[in-house]
């Protein structure tokens, strides 16, 4: 796995900058709205699909980032009992949990593979982009994910997992 | 084997509107034994505007639609959007019983794989507002800034009559009055009165722009899957709730109107006239009036008369 | 409620109570479900996807964390706290009270506690936390706790919702709630000071009081944010999502002209750092979202609720099952779809025992929004979680008092018509 280190830390660098520039613009998208509409008071039909950019930025932040950018250690949990256990007993954990996730959302991919494929016959409002295009953003979600948790079950047999080796990420507090 | 056909239905209607109690005893108590009829209201199951690709993916059965849901399907069908088409509920009515539209429902039943089962009557829309005067011209309307639905259809229609449209959900639109965000918006009165935008609005003027009905819908696979019987069933008791909807709107408007006017809002009838001219000749320069059905305007016109 | 939906049910839990991402939890107990029903499996992907894509209100969360983030990176933070401390730092507990204080002026920003959480709360907390004095954990949980003040207060869409189920005035329905929501944050404050003292906060005496002017002077150009924002959205110049990213723009500006504090990479890390934020609390609403399909289509709300109707208690009894049932729902069910679902069942029921129906909507939505604080599923308290990088056990620790407090207010808003009815009736309430 170490030689693919570099490709791996660019390609997590890439992904971070693609959400950073998504909430750049949609955060431009929003100033540009209230420019059109309030300052400049031109008709809707300039600033409808503002509303339809961010919406689908949104959508692509959340799924996107978190399939791609958002680190084991940003994840929200529900660590009470987890915590309390003994690392032997939590390496079983995740790897059984990480199983179970990978497993079903592998199992239902095709079906969802089918809606998003479906979705061609519908249009966005505004924009006119075929929702297969918006939606699709699903299954890259869907494969990271169930790659992440394969990773994190691999992790969990060999003890060699970032959560049983180092706690927190080290960059976790750079921005808080 | 079970013998009873489950019908499941979707809508954005709130569970305590007199629809949504309309259509569980004129059409759920109708159907009988044989059905199961399972309703969903305030769009807790399918959000709206998803309920169409529910029914085409076999996971709903039943919903009543408003005719802009066909549009990215079947571009035709925004023929039946156009404000001032109807002059009134009875020319509305006696349209949808002629045999003018019967083309149009065999194509979009053609391209969506829904059966149109009847076409209840929601209300007709008119301009209400805050203000300071009366707006008898699309010109008065210039900066006004008046909340439609989102979506480009809705947005289009605020366009035509003249104003700024602005989309705010529906839920916002009371908060989006008082804060002054929006001037004016263009519900019909059952609406307008349940969603207490009355307490806020001085002017009511009669557009009467759209005179709505619903497409009160069914998936074609659904359809398919029963006997004769169970059809001829479910036609009667759609054509049931359609009739005892009418009248319920009907009385509604009637006594609403008295009601706002007892409020202190200014109720009155503008130049709906110079509204159709300035109507129709946005729509006949837009993109929409090329995907209409030829004539299809006049021949809904000449109806009755 | 049959077998498949049980065994959802056990398996979000269990996926949950042994470490696994909630909101991958969530999502993934939503297939099951399909899946052992013989349903679409697909269904939970779209109603996630539907659902985001159309959840407008809810942009304004990403905006509010990005502001935040500016004003922390630019000094705006540093002299708004500069301005508190010389303000209330001699008090113990006194950006506690900056807190709640801050919560009631930006309640009427959004409407939605959510994104009023993540507004002022990330800014505060991060005033809060940055000199050590108040641990993150308790930054926190006062932030979730004050922040459900924020729908109680007008302008509020849950009140809008009911109203629009139960027939009432908004009007009313939004006179009614200044009140409970001024005695609910009265009591967090007291609540916040008892603990500041027991726990002996420090207190500031470096700044002393000849310097507020200074202070105040440096501070006004951050002070000016709350002014323009709720000038814009009163105004109806902007609605409260746009209000969010003129609040960006604005930290922005001020950051980089007036106080030259702003490099690329700090607006870039800024950036980068909301974004993740956002994703991870983000996926907790996209769970939450196909869940809600599932928990809808068993009719469990409907279920539950005529139960509960059926059960002939009495108005005291009434209030207090209904009390109960909203905490308990609102661990499955976010606060729009509970009111639309729930209240058109149990209103018939309030209505036969003579419970006002202005009173019982404030009822219904201040426990609606204590749901959203109180374990194991709030989502505030997920929400705080993740902005503060903080585990959830100290959090709810933290949490436990103001829980306390808030549910005596919710008893005296229960029990006390009259108290919530006072302002309607000034305004002309017949009830
Ligand atoms: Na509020
Ligand atoms: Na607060």
């Amino acid at each position: 796995m170490t030689r693919f280190a570099p490709i791996l830390g660019w390609l997590q660098r890439r992904a971070e900058n693609f959400i950073a520039l998504m909430l750049a613009a949609m955060f431009l998208t929003f100033l540009l709205q209230i420019l059109f509409r309030y300052i400049l008071a031109l008709p809707v039909t300039y600033t409808n699909w503002t509303v339809e950019f961010v919406s689908i930025a949104w959508l692509w932040g959340i799924l996107f980032g978190y399939a791609f950018v958002v680190r084991d250690s940003d994840i929200i949990r529900l660590d009470i009992v987890y915590n309390g256990l003994p690392l032997g007993a939590r390496r079983v954990l995740d790897a059984v949990t990480g199983l179970i996730c990978a497993a079903i959302l592998a199992n239902t991919l095709p079906k969802c593979w089918d809606y998003v494929q479906f979705m061609r016959i519908e249009r966005t409002p505004a924009m006119r982009i075929h929702y297969n295009y918006v939606f699709a953003i699903y299954i890259a979600f869907a494969v990271a994910v169930i790659v992440r948790s394969l990773l994190n079950v691999w992790g969990a047999i060999r003890g060699t997992g970032s959560r049983y080796v180092t706690p927190i990420h080290p960059e976790g507090h750079d921005y808080d | 084997a079970s013998a009873t056909v489950e019908l499941i239905y979707s809508d954005t209607v709130s569970e305590t509107d007199i629809r949504s109690q309309l259509l569980q005893s004129e059409f759920g108590d109708c159907l009988g034994d044989e059905f199961t009829f399972q309703a969903y209201h305030g769009a807790t199951l399918f959000a709206q505007g998803t309920e169409l690709t529910a029914m085409q993916r076999g996971n709903l059965d039943m919903a009543n639609l408003a005719i802009f849901d066909f549009y990215n399907q079947v571009p035709a069908t925004s023929v039946l959007g156009l404000p001032f088409l109807f002059r009134d509920y009875e020319h509305m009515r006696a349209v949808y019983n002629s045999d003018v539209l019967d083309e149009l429902w065999a194509q979009v039943e053609e391209a969506t794989n829904v059966k149109f089962l009847s076409f209840p009557y929601i209300g007709a829309r008119h301009l209400s507002y805050i203000g300071d005067h009366r707006y008898m011209t699309p010109a008065d309307l210039a900066g006004v800034r008046l909340r439609m639905p989102g979506g480009e259809g809705w947005q289009f229609v605020g366009q035509a009559m003249g104003a700024s449209p602005v989309p705010v959900a529906f839920t916002e639109v009371y908060t989006a009055l008082q804060t002054h965000a929006i001037d004016a918006q263009d519900n019909g009165f059952p609406a307008t009165r349940s969603m207490r935008f009355d307490e806020l609005l001085t002017h009511i003027a009669l557009t009467n722009h759209l005179i709505a009905a619903n497409e009160f819908t069914m998936s074609m696979s659904k359809w398919n899957s029963m006997t004769a019987e169970q059809q001829e069933r479910v036609q009667m008791c759609a054509d049931q709730f359609e009739a005892a909807l009418d009248q319920t709107t009907l009385e509604q408007e009637a006594t609403l109107q008295a009601e706002f006017e007892a409020q202190g809002i200014d109720v009155y009838v503008p130049d709906n006239a110079a509204f159709q001219a300035h109507v129709t000749e946005v729509y006949m320069n837009s993109p929409y009036s090329a995907d209409w059905p030829a004539g299809l305007v006049d021949a809904i016109g000449a109806v009755g008369q | 409620m049959t077998d498949p939906f049980t065994l959802a049910m056990v398996l979000i839990a269990a996926l949950a109570l042994m470490g696994q991402s909630i909101g991958i939890s969530m999502l993934v107990g939503s297939f099951v479900y399909l899946m052992l029903k013989g349903y679409d499996v697909s269904i939970a992907a779209e109603t996630m996807m539907q659902g985001l894509f159309n959840g407008y209100t809810l942009l304004a969360v990403p905006l509010f964390i990005l502001a935040a983030d500016i004003m922390n990176i630019g000094s705006l933070a540093d002299k708004l706290l500069r301005f508190a401390q010389a303000l209330v730092g001699r008090f113990r507990g006194g950006l506690g009270h900056v807190n709640v204080v801050s919560s009631l002026i930006f309640s009427g920003m959004s409407g939605s506690a959510v994104a009023d959480a993540v507004g002022m709360g990330k800014i505060v907390i991060t005033m809060m936390t940055k000199d050590g004095k108040y641990t993150p954990s308790y930054a926190a949980a006062i932030t979730a706790a004050t922040a459900i003040v924020g729908p109680i207060i007008p302008p509020s869409i849950p009140m809008v919702l009911y109203a629009l189920v139960s027939g009432q005035s908004v009007g009313f329905l939004f006179a009614a709630g200044i009140l409970p929501g001024l005695l609910m944050a009265l009591l967090m404050a007291v609540t916040n000071g008892v603990i500041a003292h027991r726990r002996g906060f420090p207190v500031d005496d470096g700044i002393p009081l000849r310097e507020l002017p200074g202070a105040t002077w440096q501070a006004i150009p951050a002070l000016m944010l709350p002014v323009i924002l709720l000038g814009g959205i009163y105004g109806g110049v902007m609605t409260p999502t746009e209000a969010a990213a003129v609040a960006a723009a604005y930290a922005l500006v001020i950051s980089v002209v007036l106080y030259r504090s702003v490099s690329a990479r700090g607006l870039y890390q800024a950036l980068l750092g909301s974004a993740r934020s956002t994703a991870s609390v983000g996926i907790l609403i996209a769970g939450a979202l196909a869940f809600n399909y599932v928990v809808t289509r068993e009719n469990v709300p409907d279920s539950v609720a005529a139960m509960l109707s059926a059960m002939d208690l009495g108005p005291v009894g009434f209030l207090i099952a209904v009390n109960i049932l909203f905490l308990v729902l609102g661990c499955v069910l976010e606060a729009g779809a509970l009111l639309l679902i729930v209240v058109p069942i149990l209103i018939p029921a309030a209505q036969a025992l003579g419970i006002d129906l202005v009173h019982f909507g404030v009822v219904l939505v201040v426990n609606a929004m204590l749901g959203l604080i109180t374990p194991p599923y709030g989502l505030l308290l997920f929400i705080v979680a993740a902005i503060t990088k903080q585990p959830l056990i100290p959090i709810i620790k933290d949490l436990v008092p103001f829980i306390a407090i808030l549910i005596v207010a919710l008893m005296v808003i229960t029990f006390c018509p009259d108290f919530v009815l006072y302002l309607p009736r000034l305004l002309g309430y017949q009830g």
